[in-house]
């Protein structure tokens, strides 16, 4: 059997049938997503790998009761928002906003160690991950969930337990801090790049 | 009042009624600032879509799957132990235990109670009735009925299983 061709659904069929070659298929297939998600909302690395090891293993123990009226991906990005969330809480990292005078000088600082002579694409990648990092956790979750989870703004507010007219004001806000954040880290150059 | 941002960001995302998306791409086909405005917001958009994304380590995949095969066996109880098994076990004991006592309870000769032995439990007549052969054949019969049940069972699932694997 080709795992790889079988839709989420089917491997999902797969996984509860005891396979759990099907199981690595679907973690494959999101990993990358996962992880990234992670990473916005816990900031590194390791605590982002950790994150979303938890959420496969929650989502595998889960699996049985999922309620197939959603996209999987939908459901995994719920555990992983929660999950992620419990971890702040447990870690108390501070997740106030980082729009004080310290910061300020040290974001002014760090923006002067790139000379960057032009915005091509993989420093505009750098940028915009840098500026998203500064985000708070639920703006750049959203960021992430709308544009490279490609999810409605419908899923989004299922995700993260929210109402979707809240998701779409929220949305708004992130994009505007967002560009703030752009315009401290690259000043003139922000032009080109927002 | 929302800014010209914001009816801009709608547009972009295409949350907007019909009319209202009409509108905006109208006012962005005759104004130089709604176009030039529309222009940024679009590439600010597009920059964002085309991020890439993140890449966890080498063995992550295999780590999940370490973490996955090791709570399964460590935890079988939760995870592989079909409740409706553990319902069965105390279904049968609970179905022996009324056999048994519902035998033993029909045996006893209630009339022979009398005033000078309604203090103690006949206890010898208690004996006879619970070692009868009747009432042990019963149990006995109802425990090979649940064992062949759950004989079926694990055949059923080792089958399903082959199946799924090949």
């Amino acid at each position: 059997m080709v795992l790889n061709k079988l839709s989420d659904t089917d491997l999902i069929r797969e996984t509860l049938a005891n396979n759990q070659a099907a199981y690595a298929e679907l973690i494959k297939r999101h990993q990358r997503f996962v992880f990234t998600l992670a990473l916005r909302l816990t900031k590194t690395r390791e605590d982002a790998e950790e994150v979303a090891q938890d959420c496969f293993v929650k989502a595998y123990r889960s699996l049985a009761a999922f309620q197939q009226s959603s996209k999987f991906s939908t459901w995994l990005y719920s555990i992983v928002y929660t999950t992620a969330m419990s971890f702040l809480r447990k870690k108390k990292i501070d997740t106030t906003s980082i729009d004080d005078e310290e910061t300020h000088v040290q974001l002014e600082s760090r923006a002067g160690d790139y000379s960057v002579p032009t915005v091509d694409q993989k420093i505009r990648n750098k940028y915009l991950q840098q500026a998203i990092a500064m985000l708070l956790p639920d703006d750049a979750a959203i960021i992430t969930l709308f544009y490279q989870g490609e999810q409605s703004l419908e899923e989004i507010a299922a995700e993260m337990n929210m109402a979707a007219n809240t998701v779409k004001v929220k949305l708004h806000r992130a994009r505007h801090r967002l560009k703030e954040k752009l315009e401290l880290l690259l000043k003139d150059e922000a032009k080109e790049l927002i | 009042m929302k800014t010209r941002e914001e009816q801009l960001w709608e547009y972009i995302d295409g949350t907007l009624p019909a009319a209202e998306e009409k509108r905006i791409a109208q006012l962005i086909a005759d104004d130089v600032q709604w176009e030039q405005a529309y222009a940024d917001q679009l590439g600010f958009s597009r920059s964002l879509q085309d991020m890439e994304l993140d890449e966890p380590s080498m063995g992550f995949n295999f780590r999940v799957m370490e973490a996955i095969r090791s709570e399964t066996v460590l935890d079988p109880l939760k995870t592989r132990i079909n409740p409706w098994i553990i319902r069965g076990i105390g279904l049968f004991f609970l179905v022996s235990m009324i056999v048994v006592f519902g035998v033993a309870a029909g045996k006893i000769n209630w009339s022979g109670f009398s005033a000078e032995t309604s203090s103690a439990v006949p206890v010898a007549k208690m004996k006879s009735v619970l070692g009868d052969r009747s009432a042990m054949q019963v149990a006995m019969f109802a425990g090979v009925i649940m064992l062949l049940f759950l004989g079926d069972r694990i055949l059923n699932r080792r089958l399903h299983e082959k199946i799924s694997a090949s």
